[in-house]
């Protein structure tokens, strides 16, 4: 059973701090995927886990041993970089084989390993090339071919994708997952992408600022994001985050237009410059509480929308319309407020015509705008 | 500029920088009565190699040209040996502040001192070591005074190296040591060839620690020996041009085979200090 946890993980740079109180755990041959925006702490955690830095709290167990002081190179964790890393003055072959010969194997059993693992990985025609000769892909799957020769106890990737160009990302994104799958290795794998997040992982731990925010399946953190952060990284087109305020049972938008002061919404509880106003449910209010400051959470494809007034329809304009083909995104102006919607392929919405939109209640996420968090 | 005004400007620069040897080469090949002809003769005058004879037939010659053979390149292997690791250990260790830089600063500092205000003190020293008069001596003194430049040089390729690689390589199982000479060493290599051949031509030329540290012939390099040859009564021009002739000549051929990597180890050390 070779499960990775880092357990309660601080690094400071200096003043600033990298990393506060990171905990999760990796079981068997799972793909964790580390998402968050540059400068989060990502990266970090991976080189803390690959000994390459050393963190100032906290412990790292590969499994079942501390290998928190451990060196780098007594690890036996394999580590796929952005920039490949491929060894310049070395070829193809010499490339995949280096951790064999490192390791003293016999030379026979080393160019058989070598022979399997590059024709594995499509590259038997390459084997005598050196690093320069190769594509960005091809570089890139001598660097996992490296990085699996050896059977290593954990991957660590970090941003191994993101040098593609992005049709290219898609393929190796697709067969990096099915190879993870065949090998059944532990994976840490680090990217700010989220597509490529949620197309990966068996788990994605979102990081922000050095701390944790969620750590969950890409279905969970999607369904139920935990917190504003979250909500708003993962999904694309991202998830409309609309802060407003609890009057009465209701909850009004703040306009971004002219942002109204409290008194204006309670002499006009109903619409006004706000424009939208929200009759909450009796469950919603009972998680609300006391609370007044909320931020209402609804995915673009949980909007209707109707280029015709309907009954339950909130009026608004449509502002931009994106064709992708198989769907239109088209994006509402609601007094300033943008909102944005998935409408089937062919919807038409001209620049600034009257567009009628719809929230479906049963989707609706509700953050508390002062603490961040999900309202449950 | 114009074309022209930039080649008659180039062939200046040019002629000033050969006239000098011509002068050399064909004072080594003038009989005595026409060295010092007035007007001086350029090109017609009748060549001898009897100055060339005179030197090779003089066994001491042969003794300074062996001396300096050695002296330069065991104390350029030397100062490489030494300087290569400790440029990558105070580029790649983790320091405390800014240690890296004070230690490399005072290792340039030394280049600082003009080498005749240590000249007692290394007379001193050597005599109390016995190595006065030996090529040891020399050796020593010479990787003293290319050690600091080798430092510096290789720190710059040493930066210039992507740290990626290093760090897959610690993960690929391997030690610090194994880094440097799996790693850092090959891929340094343009780097370290255009530093040993300054090296070897600062070594071959040295001349004034040569000069009062080998008063014995079994020890003198060549550059000392050449200056032999004035004498209290007279200088003898044409063997003293003959030597300097042969004196030049394994420095050139080097330069020029590592001419490849010269030219492209100091740039690519230009690009970081």
């Amino acid at each position: 059973m070779m499960s990775l946890r880092v357990e309660n993980i601080t690094k400071r740079f200096g003043e600033k701090h990298a990393l506060r109180g990171v905990t999760l755990e990796a079981r068997d041959g799972e793909f964790v995927v580390l998402l968050g925006p540059s400068g989060c702490g990502k990266s970090t955690l991976l080189r803390i886990i690959a000994g390459l830095e050393e963190p100032d709290e906290g412990t790292v167990v590969l499994g079942g041993n501390d290998i928190t002081r451990l060196e780098p190179r007594r690890r036996d964790v394999a580590m796929v970089f952005q920039g490949y890393a491929l060894y310049p003055h070395m070829t193809v072959a010499q490339n995949i084989g280096f951790p064999l010969r490192v390791r003293k194997r016999p030379p026979s059993e080393i160019s058989a390993e070598v022979e399997r693992v590059g024709a594995r990985l499509s590259l038997a025609h390459l084997l005598q090339n050196l690093p320069r000769q190769l594509s960005g892909g091809e570089r890139q799957r001598v660097a996992l071919a490296r990085a699996i020769i050896r059977h290593p106890k954990a991957f660590l990737m970090d941003e191994p994708l993101s040098n593609l160009d992005s049709r290219l990302r898609i393929d190796m994104r697709a067969e990096l997952k099915h190879l993870q799958h065949e090998l059944s290795v532990v994976t840490i794998y680090v990217t700010h992408d989220q597509v490529e997040a949620m197309t990966l992982a068996s788990r994605i731990a979102i990081l922000k600022d050095g701390i944790l925010q969620q750590y969950d399946a890409p279905s969970e953190v999607y369904r139920r994001p935990a917190n504003l952060f979250v909500a708003g990284f993962v999904g694309s087109p991202s998830m409309n985050l609309l802060p407003g305020i609890v009057e009465s049972g209701l909850f009004l938008l703040q306009s971004q237009a002219e942002p109204p002061a409290p008194q204006h919404h309670l002499s006009n509880p109903k619409g006004g410059a706000g424009g939208f106003a929200y009759q909450l449910a009796p469950e919603h209010l009972a998680a609300i509480g006391p609370r007044r400051e909320i931020t209402l959470g609804i995915r673009p494809e949980h909007i209707d929308f109707s280029p015709v007034p309907q009954p339950g329809y909130t009026p608004a304009r449509a502002w931009v319309t994106e064709d992708l083909g198989n769907e239109t995104l088209i994006r509402l102006s609601l007094d300033g407020t943008h909102i944005t919607l998935r409408a089937p392929a062919g919807t038409r919405a001209d620049f600034d015509s009257p567009a009628w939109f719809r929230i479906r209640t049963e989707n609706i996420h509700w953050f508390d705008s002062q603490t961040t968090e999900a309202i449950r | 500029m114009k074309t022209t005004a930039k080649y008659a400007a180039a062939f200046l620069a040019l002629a000033a920088a050969l006239a000098p040897i011509y002068w050399l080469i064909t004072i080594s090949l003038k009989q005595e009565i026409d060295q010092f002809a007035s007007p001086p003769l350029w090109f017609s005058f009748t060549p001898t190699l009897r100055h060339y004879n005179a030197i090779f037939r003089q066994d001491v010659f042969g003794r300074y040209f062996l001396n300096s053979v050695i002296v330069s390149t065991a104390s350029t292997l030397i100062a490489l040996l030494l300087g290569l690791p400790a440029a990558y250990g105070l580029v790649r260790f983790p320091w405390p502040r800014d240690w890296s830089r004070s230690i490399s600063f005072w290792i340039l500092s030394n280049r600082m001192l003009p080498p005749i205000v240590t000249i007692i003190p290394l007379f001193l020293m050597l005599r109390q070591i016995h190595l006065l008069n030996s090529l040891t001596g020399l050796i020593l003194v010479d990787v003293a005074l290319n050690l600091p430049f080798v430092v510096w040089m290789m720190r710059g390729f040493v930066e210039d190296l992507p740290r990626e690689i290093e760090e897959a390589a610690m993960l690929d199982g391997v030690s610090r040591i194994g880094i440097l000479l799996r790693i850092v060493l090959p891929l340094v290599r343009p780097g370290l060839a255009a530093t040993a051949v300054f090296c070897m031509i600062v070594s071959w030329n040295e001349f004034l620690f040569a000069l009062i540290l080998s008063q014995t012939e079994s020890a003198m390099t060549l550059p000392v020996g050449i200056a032999s040859h004035v004498t209290q009564y007279e200088i003898q021009w044409g063997a003293m041009s003959a030597a300097g002739v042969v004196a030049m000549l394994p420095v050139l051929i080097f330069a020029a085979a590592a001419q490849r990597y010269f030219v492209r180890g100091l740039s690519l050390g230009a690009i970081k200090g």
